[in-house]
């Protein structure tokens, strides 16, 4: 690496910049409806919960699997809004933080004064397994040929090996999707709320070895999105707003392991925990992408809760519930509200904006000043390419 | 025509054909670098390690590498395979390089020594298989 790479040049902070407004468009199973409606009922959603007329939210990031052959360019005309500012945003369980920040650039240059971050799916019959068959070329010419098991069979590689390597245990998966269903249980837009026992965890059928039922989200359709603006906007529209202490994002992160243990965020970890002024051990809830309970111990290591390989043993000594040691995915996550497609990657966000706020779906997190939200997205071929991570803070 | 075919946008791909053709006569084609000298898979057209765009095909009847994980589906999003079930699928991580997907013998083990072959499926396209090294 050139000594112009490596050099340590801070990135500028968000100064006044807000996330506000956090909007769910209800999971479904199934629905009849195309993605157009979800992300349109989230603007909808967002125009009600902030008062804002649609003709001021002058920026828009849209996130979605099945809105094509439609684009975000499509869905302006779709909905009548004319923005001046326009990402699509295919990060997929990464897509949250990284809207998130493209909009907070955006309001702070002065592209925008309000931009809404959107994401959605539909879900059908047919909908996950056309999506899966043609994810990209080379999931569709190089891993779906070989048994079509879709992510499940991806991330069953990823499990087996870091088993085997790391010496987790089923057991360890299934504490961490015990406690997101006990998170869940106060939580009225989880499709999942009902106990699940560790040992119904244990029991459940097998899927992709060693994935088992009970490790797998359940598509669905809905939408989650918020509204990214300057602080004095939100204040005068008497908004409850969180802060942006920090971000960062990464993509195709060390391409040269053989298989994935590690994901971008420990690239990039150093910045976002100094960009915060913060310690990990400052922070007072996480929300990890949970698809699959592997990742997020992936998540818990490269954002330096543990050490690498030291998450097994990190998941032994701490509960994750909401009132215990390491409150994690505090709404219940994607497995318990299930998977939205591409809203899954706001699920987290939305969360931990509305736990600063003080308006979470289920239980509140006590004293929560600071919270910690991470995503990882779309496997291309035999890993996750997307990480990304956001830390967000009271006012 | 199942979906994988059917979203295809005809006539891009001909520069696949060797691996194809490789793949019907039970060759194994991995793309290899003439400027840079090293292996990649899955195919692309520009080398991912110093974007050099003139590659040549590595073809072999076989290559040894190492099995490091695999997965016992229990369930297929496609209707042929569900007959199939359970059905063992491995990452092989090949000397030569790269790490590729391939059907696994049931006796191979992780960790252990694995060879990988090529064949055409049902629908034309090449897909790889490994059994266990013969120690001899």
């Amino acid at each position: 690496m050139s000594e112009i790479d490596s050099a340590y040049a801070p990135a500028r902070g968000y100064d006044d910049v807000v996330v506000t407004a956090p909007v769910t468009v209800p999971y479904v199973r199934r629905s009849e409806h195309g993605a157009a409606w979800f992300l349109g009922r989230a603007l909808a959603g967002l125009i009600e919960t902030s008062g804002v007329a649609m003709d001021s939210i002058d920026g828009l990031t849209v996130s979605s699997f099945t809105l094509h052959p439609d684009s975000a360019v499509s869905f302006t005309q779709y909905v009548g809004s004319s923005p001046r500012f326009l990402e699509s945003i295919p990060t997929g369980g990464a897509c949250g933080v990284i809207a998130m920040r493209r909009a907070a650039r955006a309001v702070q240059a002065g592209d925008a004064n309000i931009v809404a971050c959107i994401a959605g799916d539909t879900a059908n019959a047919s909908s996950f397994r056309e999506l899966i068959a043609n994810f990209s070329t080379f999931a569709r010419d190089y891993v779906y040929p070989y048994g079509a098991g879709g992510p499940n069979q991806s991330f069953a590689f990823l499990t087996d090996h870091y088993m085997r390597t790391r010496g987790a245990t089923r057991a360890d998966f299934g504490k961490l999707c015990v406690a997101q269903r006990e998170n869940a249980r106060p939580n009225p837009l989880a499709l999942f709320r009902e106990p699940m026992t560790l040992e119904a965890y244990l029991a459940s059928r097998p899927i992709a070895e060693p994935i088992h039922l009970f490790d797998c989200v359940m598509p669905c359709a809905g939408a989650d999105a918020f509204l990214v603006m300057h602080r004095r906007r939100a204040e005068k529209l008497g908004l409850p707003f969180v802060r942006i202490l920090s971000t960062i994002e990464r993509h195709n992160a060390y391409s040269n392991d053989p298989i994935q243990m590690r994901g971008g965020w420990l690239m990039d970890r150093d910045r976002l925990y100094a960009e915060a002024a913060i310690e990990p051990g400052d922070i007072d809830f996480v929300e990890t992408y949970d698809d699959y309970p592997v990742i997020s111990m992936l998540q818990f290591e490269g954002l330096g809760f543990c050490p690498e390989g030291g998450a097994p043993e990190f998941v032994r000594r701490n509960t994750f519930t909401i009132d215990g040691s390491f409150p994690h995915n505090t709404s219940g996550g994607q497995l318990s509200m299930g998977q939205a497609g591409a809203a899954g990657g706001f699920l987290g966000l939305v969360e931990a904006i509305r736990q600063l706020i003080d308006k979470p779906l289920g239980a509140a997190v006590p004293n929560a000043k600071v919270g910690l939200v991470s995503g990882f997205g779309m496997i291309n071929y035999d890993r996750g390419l997307c990480s990304a991570a956001a830390i967000l803070a009271r006012p | 025509m199942s979906s994988q075919t059917s979203n295809k946008t005809a006539g891009n791909d001909g520069w696949l054909k060797p691996a194809v053709d490789a793949a019907a006569r039970g060759m194994i084609a991995i793309r290899r670098c003439a400027r840079c000298g090293r292996n990649h898979y899955p195919p692309r057209e520009i080398c991912p390690f110093c974007l050099d765009d003139r590659l040549d095909w590595e073809i072999s009847d076989r290559a040894n590498g190492v099995m490091l994980a695999q997965t016992v589906l229990h369930h297929s999003n496609e209707e042929k395979f569900r007959a199939r079930l359970p059905l063992r699928v491995g990452l092989v991580h090949l000397q030569c390089g790269p790490t590729v997907v391939a059907f696994v013998d049931d006796r191979c083990i992780p960790g252990s020594g694995v060879m990988v072959s090529a064949r055409l499926d049902e629908e034309g396209r090449p897909v790889l298989a490994a059994v266990p090294q013969q120690r001899d």
